[in-house]
């Protein structure tokens, strides 16, 4: 056993010796590791060879028989190979110049045109010298081959210094990709290519295709989701349609998408910054609509775009370029701009700003707005879905691509109209044709600015100083339509008010808060009159907002009233001007509440008004006040006035011609009574009606009413007596039995003539119906009379003088002193009994406690003044035969 | 005669291979393969991961490690290291049990008994490790002298025996479990029995050492003395990893992301 282990051992170490003194007696045998072809075994036709055919030192799998992980691994140089390496196994470009000491293999390159396992330079602890032809220290191999991508001033710069430049994230990533730096951390070509591990084409460590390269280091000049405030030029973006593609390809930019490399180029480009061509025309390769800018104000000292914009780092939004001074806030905050950009454009147009000498214009105080909604969807820009500069403007050109476009998107009706479609009729109508020498035809800008306009509603022109409780809109027409304006129609030549503009609108059918021009007017339309609603036959606009004034039904509605005989011209007056015209008018009126035909004769407002008409020869004569009529005009008493109140029937304001309003000085008028416009009686146009009670009469005279359910009532004895004008007691009231408001037949408005039955007017009212054959025959009065002669009947006041004894002269007017005793003295016709609560009603015989008697006893009365004693006995008996018999005075 | 002869041999050793049978994966360059318990594992390094097959190559899973190269699963742990200075720990369903932190750039782990064999290719060396990651012994260095390295690579053991791969110099040296060495295998050359490059080297029982050859493309099996006993495959593009299982070998072609197997007669 020994000895077999003894063998064993010598066998083991001859073997191993044997190994070792073959490894030893090859002299060649360092070459031959890699010069696997130099073997004399490869160079015979051995049937123990184990390859089909030698492999040289230059192949690629001798490289990686040591570089898979044994000596260095360096797997993801061979993955890369046939990835995103520096290219291998390919042929030099024809124009491209190979420094000498950089072989080639059969013309191509190979591992051995970079590396050698022969340099005298190599250090293995230093990689930069290791099997390189050459130290790559500082990039020197790749330049020795790139010169021109390396040259300063026309390439990315490498060996330059980046600690100001670069952060320390950024250097951090290049690394991790497998990017490096130079020792003092410059860069260096193999910053951005790993020669053998990239990971993108070009031997990149990372795509740029997408920007990401580019985008580690330059970080504050990309977009990002990390850094969504930067203002830089989008990148991964599709070109847009318009973009002239050819030209990127051409310079070999990338063109899959907006990208870093699309402008800029990383090697071999002469323009500043790199770009693929000169700034003044880059941008309007892509930006081809913008490139008249060039043509416009817009091309500031010549700078183009960069006028403007910036690609990178942009101070606003939009790549603005341009300082955006405290001034151009302060504008945008005193004229409202709303819109999204507007600052942008407010930086430059701003008062008083100068930009290289030139004053740049604003847009004044009074500009159209911005920042609003607008109705309906509009074939315009609209930033955040709001108006703004950019919504009228191009800031690049103008639509027409002249200097004086005034960057506008349209022409000036185009655009106007495309918001303003409403308006747009203005063309068919009056105001389209606005000093057509100089406007065309519908030109907005005939009324208005759209810039520094110098009233309310743009307005290019204003008439005078307006007040300030007027809608500025009305002196914007004013400006034309004055006595002295260019427009045909003209306003305010009349001395009388106009109608009331700057007061409340009562109606939401008609625009404005404030009753204005515009609130009846539109004047952008061409219908009648530039009316918002049509006039004609019943006024209708007019009664928009006077809902309490319709005619209908009435007397006054000329159109349709039976009692109205129209001619034929003044019928179609009527109906084109509307049923309103025939007494009013807007503009220009002849008299107070502009009324629109000369006014009457007469004291009151009431008069000049309705005398236009209720006159003699008027068109209205018919119905004309007669000689006799209710009194107006009068100064009112303290007792009237308290009558008036309580009857709540106006009285009327003589300046305005209107009900006088609380605080207002009115007078009793026609239009206390009446209501012109309808009223509660339609047909007398009466504010209160008169049948059955006679409550226009009554609300005033509240004494009187008294007579109703009297037997002067004529209702409680059942008779419809009929007067001499006709008015009957069941239709006409209660009070037309013996008064009438006009042509009344006396001073008390008498409604009949009054029958001379006796010498004292004041009686024959009374007699006129208690005789025989009058109304109130079965109540005739056959002994009424007091002597009259050699007596003087006073009714003066004195200390004791009680009850209510009027005396009257003979024609009836009411005297203290020689005066008659009438019927009246002792009688009044309108009160049954001033001491029973409630009127009987019905026919009754009376008493001493009412029968219209004015007293229930004589203490105090003028009677015993005369008659002391007997007063009574004289009193009692005064209608019979027997104290007539006994006093010789009644004879 | 001669050629005839050389032609019949070479056809016998392709006959003693059971051909036909491989594991594909989308590998990346795999480094190392082992085979355990009825497992294939493929060391995918540049894919941070470790791919587990069946003997019948269907996939079972995936351990994600760091940058792993070497592999050797013992005992129902895997032990795998990376060129960083680490080794990994796995336990069989790929939980991380362990990390030590190695020296120089190891390549090659091989567990054998209480030890840990790390091939350190920053200094030429084998490393000796207890299991808790101590450094115990470091042998070899750069140089062509038995027992130094050039390049070397991969190993695998047999119960007392370590096999080297000792790439450059054309060799795969034998140490003991206490790193001492015993004897080479191969000798400079692209004939049989001759080596050029190898790369992988597997222990297949029975004395048997089977060494692959990146250059050559063969696979060849040698006795552990040295002694050449036969051609188990040629032809193959850059084979480098080996596993020896139950009379199969498994070896790794990474270029051609492919395992292929062979069944070896005579051995058990």
């Amino acid at each position: 056993m020994r000895k077999s282990l003894a063998v064993l051992l010598t066998i083991l170490a001859i073997s191993a010796h044997e190994a070792e003194a073959k490894l030893k007696k090859s002299m060649k045998k360092e070459c031959l590791v890699c010069h696997e072809n130099w073997l004399l075994e490869a160079k015979v036709d051995s049937p123990k060879l184990l390859l089909k055919s030698p492999v040289k030192a230059a192949d690629r799998i001798m490289c990686l028989s040591c570089h898979d992980g044994s000596m260095a691994d360096d797997r993801l140089t061979f993955l890369g190979l046939s990835h995103f390496s520096h290219p291998v196994d390919e042929e030099v470009p024809q124009d491209f110049k190979m420094p000498e000491g950089f072989p080639l293999k059969d013309g191509k390159l190979y591992c051995g045109t970079c590396h050698t396992p022969h340099t005298e330079t190599g250090s293995e602890k230093k990689l930069d010298y290791t099997f390189m032809r050459k130290p790559n220290v500082n990039s020197a191999l790749c330049v020795a081959c790139h010169e021109e991508n390396s040259a300063h001033g026309e390439n990315h710069p490498i060996l330059e210094e980046t600690e100001d430049k670069l952060s320390g994230a950024a250097v951090e990533r290049i690394k991790e990709l497998g990017g490096k730096f130079s020792s003092s951390g410059q860069m260096l070509c193999e910053s951005c290519h790993a020669v053998h591990t990239a990971s993108s084409e070009k031997a990149l460590i990372a795509s740029v295709s997408d920007s990401k390269l580019c985008s580690i280091c330059h970080e504050e000049n990309v977009n990002s989701k990390e850094h969504p405030s930067f203002r830089n030029h989008p990148i991964n973006k599709d070109f847009p349609e318009e973009a002239d593609v050819s030209f990127f390809k051409a310079k070999g930019a990338i063109t899959d998408s907006v990208e870093c490399l699309t402008c800029h180029k990383v090697h071999k480009e002469k323009n500043e910054h790199l770009v693929v061509a000169p700034e003044k025309e880059l941008c309007i390769l892509c930006h081809t609509d913008e490139r008249w800018v060039n043509e416009t104000k817009h091309n500031i000292e010549g700078k183009s775009c960069k006028s403007c914009h910036t690609p990178h780092k942009a101070k606003g939004r939009r790549l603005w370029s341009r300082p955006i001074p405290e001034e151009a806030f302060d504008y945008a905050f005193l004229i409202e701009a709303g819109g999204k950009d507007d600052i942008l454009c407010l930086s430059c147009h701003f008062p008083q700003n100068r930009i290289a000498g030139k004053e740049v214009p604003d847009v004044g105080t009074l500009t159209h707005p911005t920042g609003k909604e607008v109705k309906e969807k509009v074939n315009l820009p609209l930033p955040g879905g709001k108006l703004s500069c950019t919504t009228c403007h191009e800031p690049h050109h103008s639509y027409n691509r002249r200097r004086d476009g005034k960057f506008l998107r349209k022409s000036r009706l185009d655009l106007c109209y495309t918001c303003h479609k409403e308006q747009s009729d203005v063309k068919l109508g009056a105001h389209g044709k606005i000093d057509e020498k100089r406007w065309e035809r519908g030109d907005c800008a005939a009324c208005h600015s759209v810039h520094k306009a110098k009233g309310g509603y743009l307005s290019r022109v204003v008439y005078g100083e307006t007040s300030p409780m007027e809608p500025p809109v009305d002196g914007f027409c004013l400006a034309c339509h004055d006595p002295e304006g260019m427009a045909e129609h003209k306003i305010k030549q009349s001395v009388f008010n106009e109608h009331p503009v700057g007061v409340d609108n009562p109606s939401d059918k008609l625009p404005g808060d404030k009753i204005s021009c515009a609130t009846c007017h539109d004047p952008h339309t061409h219908k009648e009159e530039l009316l918002r609603i049509p006039v004609k036959g019943s006024s209708q606009l007019c009664l928009t907002c006077h809902t309490d004034q319709k005619l209908s039904g009435t007397p006054h509605d000329f159109l349709n009233s039976s009692e109205v005989e129209l001619t034929e011209e003044e019928r179609k007056e009527l109906l084109k001007k509307g049923v309103c015209s025939a007494c009013h008018t807007p503009h220009n009126p002849e008299y107070k509440v502009l009324w629109a035909k000369k006014p009457g004769s007469g004291k009151t407002i009431g008069e000049k008004l309705c005398g236009t008409c209720h006159v003699e020869g008027g068109m209205a004569e018919d119905a004309t006040i007669g000689e006799h009529s209710h009194p107006i005009g009068r100064e009112i008493t303290e007792k009237n006035l308290e009558m008036i109140e309580a009857s709540r029937l106006p009285l009327i304001n003589q300046m305005t011609g209107h009900p006088a309003r609380k605080g207002e000085k009115g007078i009793l008028d026609c239009a206390t009574c009446h209501e012109p416009h309808g009223g509660a009686d339609k047909e007398r146009l009466t504010r209160y009606v008169v049948e059955g009670d006679s409550p226009l009469c009554t609300s005033c005279h509240t004494a009187q009413a008294a007579v109703i359910g009297t037997e002067h009532d004529l209702r409680v004895v059942g008779k419809n007596y009929k007067n001499a004008l006709g008015k009957e007691v069941l239709k006409d009231g209660v009070c037309s039995a013996c008064h009438v408001p006009h042509r009344a037949k006396d001073k008390l408005l008498w409604a009949f003539d009054v029958e001379e039955v006796s010498d004292n007017k004041m009686s024959n009212y009374c007699l006129s119906c208690h005789r025989e054959g009058g109304v109130a025959e079965e109540k005739v009065v056959e002994h009424y009379t007091h002597p009259k002669k050699d007596v003087v009947v006073r009714n003066f006041d004195r200390p004791g003088r009680m009850g209510d004894w009027p005396i009257f002269t003979k024609d009836g007017k009411e005297v203290h002193a020689g005066g008659e005793i009438a019927c009246e003295t002792c009688h009044d016709p309108h009160v049954w009994s001033k001491w029973q609560k409630e009127p009987p009603g019905k026919p009754v015989e009376g008493n001493a406690l009412n029968s219209f008697l004015r007293n229930k006893d004589l203490r105090g009365s003028i009677c015993v003044d005369c008659h002391g004693p007997e007063a009574l006995y004289r009193y009692k008996l005064f209608h019979t035969d027997r104290v007539r018999l006994e006093n010789p005075s009644y004879k | 005669m001669k050629a005839l002869f050389a032609g019949l041999l070479f056809l016998l050793s392709s006959l003693a291979a059971l051909a036909g049978e491989e594991i594909k994966g989308d590998w990346k360059f795999p480094s190392d393969i082992d085979v355990y318990a009825g497992r294939v594992y493929v060391v995918d390094g540049l894919n941070n991961r470790i791919s587990v097959y069946d003997l019948y190559g269907n996939h079972i899973t995936d351990i994600k490690a760091e940058n792993p190269y070497g592999i050797d699963v013992e005992d129902g742990l895997i032990y795998v290291t990376n060129q960083k200075g680490k080794l990994y720990v796995f336990d069989e369903f790929g939980n991380l049990e362990r990390e030590l932190s190695l020296e120089g750039r190891p390549i090659d782990v091989k567990k054998v008994k209480d030890r840990l064999y790390i091939t350190n290719g920053e200094d030429e060396s084998l490393d000796i490790y207890t299991l808790d990651g101590e450094l115990i012994e470091r042998v070899g260095g750069k140089g062509t002298s038995p027992s130094n390295f050039v390049g070397i690579f991969l190993l695998d053991a047999s119960k007392d025996r370590l096999f080297v791969v000792d790439s450059v110099n054309a060799r795969v040296q034998e140490f003991n479990l206490d790193g001492e060495f015993v004897g080479s295998i191969g000798r400079f050359g692209i004939e049989e029995g001759e080596l050029f490059r190898p790369k992988g080297v597997a222990y297949c029982g029975d004395g048997k050492v089977a060494i692959s050859d990146g250059i050559t493309g063969a696979v060849q099996l040698f006795n552990q003395y040295g002694g050449f006993e036969e051609l188990v495959m040629s032809g193959l593009h850059y084979p480098t990893a080996l596993a020896c299982y139950e009379g199969e070998l498994f070896v790794l072609e990474p270029l051609q992301k492919r395992v292929s197997i062979f069944r070896l007669q005579g051995v058990k």
